[in-house]
């Protein structure tokens, strides 16, 4: 029963190797044997993204298919990017590059018309290429500011004191770069590169909070240490315990207690 | 050499001062300009009267020199571009917690968001003088939830609606100080960045009746240009002969007035006592007299303030000093006399002596244009204390002798 139905799959195979490509099944299943059944592809559509399963020797026209179902767009009006390149719909997905966990730009087209069609992608790839290279300079500041919050964090957790002024002027330049985002005006991918790099800097500036927090106690430190809570408690124990003699002999007899339990 | 006011730089910018006197017989007094001067924290109307004194229809001699008159000032010290925004910010977040129905503490308290969100209505503001709409979008402003609302000009209008009202009552009390129609202003220059908004403009193009509003010159930078041509003058500079024969009959005569009054402070509640009311031709000098506030007090703070506010809270402090050498005396029986001394320059003098021994002091405070609200002056002393522990020290002995002072009656 198994080969059975193992045999009727791989017959349908064949059947459209012969038919699309090239007599030859032995060829056809080993190339389905290397890209898998299906590819999942994340597909940016205005300011959302959408995830879809298509199978690995789809074809651009095919994927408008699926795409029609998740966003609600009509694959006539459908425009497919990768790498910032436009897809006809008889174009092979594996062909043009698109592996399992690609990124590809879908983008409506608001009319049929011929003279916009070839007007918008140059316009909107300029654009979105400004926007994009943008943020790509701002990244490289996160990156530069970012291998700061981390030297901060190890010289935090190593036990060093550290001016809360190292603190503040870190926060005040993560918080220009942030600025500097927002003034960034993107759609698209890009408007999602600007969106996760928001989101980056958001997280190195709780970072940093955090750390001038614990910089700034050092009660926490000490509460790591066994032998100081020890302490603490013999100190409590021993106010409790001696009501009747003025604190300062109470403190030197609990020293002195102290000394001798040692 | 000598210190002009900005509303003359202003003037000098337009080439007011060389534009021929009004063609109307009965306005032979000379040229009026009001300028309205909307920066980023204050607002300044000033109105100036241009004048040849001494010109004639019969004479044709041009002996080169003009006047320039301060009429009246008016305006308002916490009122510019940034309580525009303000506005804006305040709206905005009301809008986001209405959207995402978030905690509106949360939001408030979120030093950061605030900030961001503050940049971006900025920026919509300034879009907004040359767009009838525009968007405003903030990625993850609060708790990863993002901001994205339509301002259009009019709603920009609408929400500032009482600050624009505000302008109109400082270019009306201006008038009415200087007792004057509008309808005898012969210009009106716009000067400072917020003089850009389109509501600024058409607000006063329709007070003054399709008079022509004067904005060519960039308004961030038609005082300096004005100041620099009057320096070009005063240095002589020219390639022309005869202009140089002609520039150097020109001679400046300015005559100005105190912007807003000055005064100490007096009591422990913070009393406002005018020495120079506003308005005040300078050069000029005042003196009021003084005692101590109680018993077998020595020494005496002055602290000197400008504004027209009751309360030196709400006034800007322009410099302080200390009197000592009182006698001890029960309190109110020193006599200590004050003069303000307001040269011609902007420059104050402020003395103090007993007039017991004869004990004295002064402190003089230079005219800055930029007037700093009360609330930058405390935190930049806050920040001075502590970054000069020292000066921390004797500042707060200081604190702790000085007093203050009532007015005798």
């Amino acid at each position: 029963m198994m080969s059975g139905v193992g045999g009727g799959r791989s017959g349908g195979r064949d059947a459209e190797g012969e038919w699309e490509v090239r007599p030859g099944g032995m060829l056809v299943q080993r190339r389905d044997g290397d890209t898998g059944p299906a590819v999942r592809l994340r597909v940016s559509h205005g300011a959302s993204f959408r995830d879809v399963a298509v199978p690995a020797h789809s074809t651009f026209g095919e994927l408008k298919g699926v795409l029609t179902q998740a966003t609600g767009v009509e694959p006539e009006r459908q425009r497919l990017f990768f790498r910032g390149k436009e897809k006809s719909d008889n174009e092979f997905l594996h062909t043009a590059g698109v592996k399992d966990g690609a990124k590809l730009l879908l983008l409506e087209k608001p009319a049929p018309a011929n003279v916009e069609q070839r007007a918008e992608p140059v316009i909107m790839d300029e654009s979105m290429m400004k926007a994009c290279e943008a943020v790509g300079r701002v990244r490289a500041e996160v990156d530069r500011l970012s291998a700061k919050v981390c030297d901060l964090e190890k010289s935090v957790f190593a036990g060093r004191k550290i001016e809360d002024k190292d603190f503040v002027v870190l926060t005040e330049l993560l918080m220009m770069e942030l600025l500097k985002l927002d003034g960034i005006e993107a759609e698209g991918e890009a408007r999602a590169q600007r969106k996760a790099e928001v989101r980056r800097v958001q997280g190195l500036v709780e970072t940093l909070d955090k750390l001038k927090a614990r910089n700034a106690n050092p009660f926490s430190d000490q509460n790591k240490s066994v032998s100081v809570t020890t302490q603490w408690e013999t100190f409590d124990n021993g106010m409790g315990s001696l009501n009747a003699p003025p604190p300062r002999v109470s403190s030197t007899q609990i020293n002195t207690d102290w000394e001798q339990f040692d | 050499m000598r210190i002009i006011n900005e509303p003359s730089a202003a003037a000098i910018a337009y080439g007011l001062d060389k534009m021929p006197p009004p063609a109307s017989g009965a306005d032979a007094a000379g040229r009026t300009v009001l300028i309205f001067d909307l920066g980023g924290g204050t607002l300044d109307v000033s109105l100036l009267n241009i004048a040849r004194p001494g010109n004639n229809s019969s004479s044709n001699s041009d002996n080169g020199s003009f006047e320039f008159e301060v009429k009246a000032v008016a305006g308002d010290t916490h009122l510019g571009g940034a309580d525009f925004d303000n506005a804006m910010v305040k709206h905005c977040i009301n809008e986001f917690i209405r959207k995402n129905d978030v905690a509106e503490d949360g939001v408030w308290s979120n030093q950061k968001a605030i900030r961001r969100l503050r940049s971006a209505c900025e920026r919509a503001k300034r879009l907004l003088s040359f767009t009838a709409q525009t968007s405003i979008e903030v990625d993850s402003l609060h708790d990863g939830v993002d901001f994205c609302a339509k301002m259009s000009r009019s709603r920009f209008e609408e929400l500032n609606k009482e600050l624009f009202g505000k302008c109109v009552k400082a270019v009306e009390k201006c008038l009415e100080d200087a007792k004057m129609d509008k309808s005898a202003v012969h210009d009106v220059v716009l000067v400072g960045g917020s003089s850009r908004i389109p509501k600024v403009q058409s607000m006063l193009h329709d007070f003054f009746q399709e008079k022509k509003l004067r904005h060519s010159v960039n308004p961030d930078e038609a005082v300096a240009y004005g100041a620099a041509i009057q320096a070009s003058i005063l240095n002589g500079d020219s390639d022309n002969a005869d202009a140089d024969a002609d520039d150097k009959k020109r001679v400046m005569i300015l005559r100005d007035i105190t912007p807003l009054s000055l005064g100490v402070e007096i009591n422990f509640d913070h009393t406002m006592s005018v020495v120079i009311p506003r308005n005040t031709f300078i050069p000029t000098k005042n003196t009021r007299r003084y005692t101590t506030l109680y018993d077998n007090q020595i020494r005496v703070s002055f602290p000197v303030f400008e504004g027209e506010s009751a309360s030196t809270l709400d006034n800007n402090l322009l410099g302080k000093f200390v009197l000592s050498g009182v006698l001890p005396a029960p309190r109110g029986v020193p006599q200590i006399d004050v003069t303000f001394d307001f040269d011609t320059n902007g420059v104050l003098h402020v003395f103090a002596e007993d007039m017991g021994t004869g004990s004295k002091n002064n402190n003089t405070i230079t005219n800055h244009s930029g007037r700093l609200k009360k609330e930058d002056v405390e935190r930049m002393s806050r920040e001075a204390r502590s970054y000069n522990r020292k000066r921390k020290r004797t500042r707060s002995s200081l604190q702790m002798n000085s007093g203050n002072l009532v007015i005798l009656e």
